[in-house]
């Protein structure tokens, strides 16, 4: 059950990888935004250069696989913006 | 007139041999972010993705208001003035460089000269590029 329901979040575009988007969310500058994305994708073990998406309720941060499948969370764009590494 | 609006540059050095404190130890340098294997990547999240090495992120060897090339410039001449202790690292470690630079526009280009170049490549290390463009106003 919650794995259909975070499936379904997915499938309806709750994840944006539009750092404007995300942006408009929290309330923050495209730049933040960017710099916590940087400071987030800079985790070693992750898939290199991987593309990410960022699920807007709860700021989870997810790699987007070659296939277009998201991975587990490598974050949280929350904490990264305030500082929380 | 460069089209560049912010960069951020640094050094990752990880190791599953060495802890962040070993690492510091040798380098004589606090890193700006440290991570302890087995540590989850969202601590509020327990099905997040868990840290595979020590890792120590040195990202405060050149300043925020600095350029990308003197982002690179001072990068290199940290590698080459730490050259010794880095190579005492890299037997144990994992060394690279991870530069995120956000444009302006919807394009971008970066120069690396024979200088810069030279000093990054004092120790075999790779360098990442992490880019950021302006997106369409209708997406």
């Amino acid at each position: 059950m919650g794995c259909f329901i975070f499936l379904k979040w997915h499938t309806e575009g709750e994840t944006p990888d539009k750092i404007r988007k995300i942006a408009e969310k929290f309330d923050k500058s495209k730049k933040e935004v960017k710099d916590a994305i940087h400071k987030i994708k800079a985790k070693k073990g992750i898939e290199r250069n991987t593309d990410i998406e960022v699920d807007l309720n709860t700021g989870e941060v997810y790699p987007k696989g070659p296939d277009g499948r998201l991975g587990d969370s490598i974050g949280n764009i929350i904490d990264m913006i305030n500082g929380i590494f | 007139m460069s089209n560049i609006d912010w960069v951020s540059t640094s050094l990752r050095i990880s190791s599953s041999k060495l802890t962040t404190s070993e690492i510091s130890k040798v380098l004589n340098l606090e890193p700006l972010i440290h991570y302890k294997k087995g540590e989850l990547m969202s601590s509020r999240n327990p099905k997040s993705q868990k840290f595979k090495e020590n890792l120590c992120i040195y990202e405060n060897i050149a300043k925020k208001s600095d350029d990308l090339e003197m982002h690179l410039k001072k990068i290199g001449l940290f590698i080459k003035n730490n050259e010794n202790k880095l190579k005492e690292l890299i037997t144990n470690c994992e060394i690279d460089v991870y530069c995120g630079i956000s444009y302006n526009g919807g394009q971008g280009g970066i120069v690396l000269n024979s200088e810069i170049l030279k000093k990054l490549a004092s120790i075999p290390i790779e360098i990442i590029f992490d880019l950021y463009f302006e997106e369409d106003e209708d997406t």
